[in-house]
């Protein structure tokens, strides 16, 4: 059985968690900074999996290692990857944001906060992308 | 006092050469599943959601059910949902949407009693603990010290209790056992003046993965909130008092241990 809660009602099942938060149509900027950091947050675990599975391929001796070698210095895969560098800067400036709002710093300024934040990642990401196509 | 306009909109302004369609969500009961009606009503310049709903139910369909009283914002009890977005449907001018038909819905995190009525004691349940500390302060304090004039203070007596910050919140679309923003921002009200209600009370009860932790600070509360009660800020505010509290305590420990 599940602890109580504050108000008493039982949890709510995972599928209608999903429908709650999932729909940003007519919602604010607010709903819009939060359903961006859920889902970069479940696309971080996918990769963290994904990585793991990588990393398995050492177990299976160095010509495994070197063909998934050759696939990472794909440009294909390079651009998929630099997406990883832009989930990893949009979670966590956003999730700086939400620390010091969710802690009573800077409440009325979130909406500023979110877009000072999102730009800077634009900007990091710009630079990311630049040096891994060796522009810079 | 009731402005001009608004004592307009308890008249009734429906007539107009324009007409809207106007797709209204159906549904006996939560048990049921929902169905869309549709409308087509004249309107004119300053015909309210609310006239338009009225106008239906007198010459299109008596059996629509929809919940209304003051027609001026002050009672809370016309709230819905208009083109996916919560609002006080006496408030609500037609002439602010955009154009094309009109889809009404009833408050979302609540079960459908009846088409655009929901049951509300989910909400009203969770503002006891709170104290209800949204009694007039001047009834409250009648023979006891009052604030200086002029003193600013948020006042979440302004609260009237429509429950659009419960429909437009993510969390509370995710999980019922959330207390929500409106039983969150009453129980900061009474942190912040207790009026002899006893603040730790409070906080220990909003102190739980169901109370003020399980917001996640989306503000779709504050942005709905049609009299700028701001639950948001309250929510995030019980946070940094509790927080203050606990770290408080961890310091004390901290002296103790030394």
């Amino acid at each position: 059985m599940s602890a109580p809660t504050a108000t008493g009602r039982p949890a709510g099942s995972p599928l209608r968690g999903a429908a709650g938060w999932a729909n940003v149509k007519g919602r604010h900027l607010g709903s819009v900074a939060f359903f961006t950091n859920r889902v970069t947050g479940l696309l971080l675990i996918a990769y963290l999996y994904l990585h793991l599975g990588v990393l398995y391929m050492l177990t299976e001796g160095a010509g495994s290692w070197a063909s998934v070698l050759h696939l990472f210095k794909n440009h294909y895969f390079l651009a998929l990857e630099s997406l990883l560098i832009l989930f990893i800067l949009v979670h966590g400036l956003n999730g700086i944001r939400i620390a010091l709002v969710g802690t009573g710093v800077g409440v009325r300024h979130q909406k500023a906060w979110f877009t000072a934040a999102m730009s800077v990642s634009a900007v990091l990401y710009l630079v990311v992308v630049l040096a891994m196509f060796g522009v810079i | 006092m009731i402005a001009a306009d608004q004592q307009q909109v308890c008249g009734q302004q429906t007539a107009g050469t324009q007409k809207r369609r106007f797709r209204i969500s159906r549904q006996r009961h939560s048990a049921v599943r929902a169905h869309v009606d549709e409308f087509d009503v004249a309107v004119g310049p300053d015909t309210t959601v609310l006239d338009a709903l009225r106008e239906i139910r007198t010459h299109h369909d008596g059996s629509l059910t929809l919940r209304y009283s003051c027609c001026h914002a002050s009672c809370g009890t016309c709230g819905m949902r208009v083109n996916g977005r919560e609002v006080l449907a006496c408030v609500t001018k037609l002439a602010s949407l955009r154009p094309g038909p009109i889809l009404v819905q009833p408050l979302a995190n609540a079960r459908v009693e009846h088409d655009l009525v929901v049951d509300m004691r989910d909400l009203y349940d969770d503002l006891e603990p709170a104290r209800r500390p949204l009694i007039r302060l001047d009834e409250r304090l009648a023979g006891q010290e009052k604030r200086e004039p002029g003193q600013p203070f948020a006042r979440y007596e302004d609260c009237i209790e429509c429950g659009l910050c419960v429909s437009a919140c993510p969390i509370a679309g995710s999980d019922s056992a959330y207390l929500g923003p409106a039983a969150l921002a009453a129980a900061w009200r009474t942190v912040a003046e207790p009026r002899g209600a006893s603040p730790s009370d409070v906080l220990a009860w909003v102190d739980d993965e169901q109370g003020c932790w399980r917001c996640h600070a989306s503000f779709e509360c504050t942005e709905v909130c049609p009299s700028g009660a701001d639950p948001a800020s309250a929510a995030m505010a019980l946070r940094r008092e509790l927080t203050k509290r606990k770290l408080g305590r961890l310091a004390r420990l901290g002296r103790r241990e030394r």
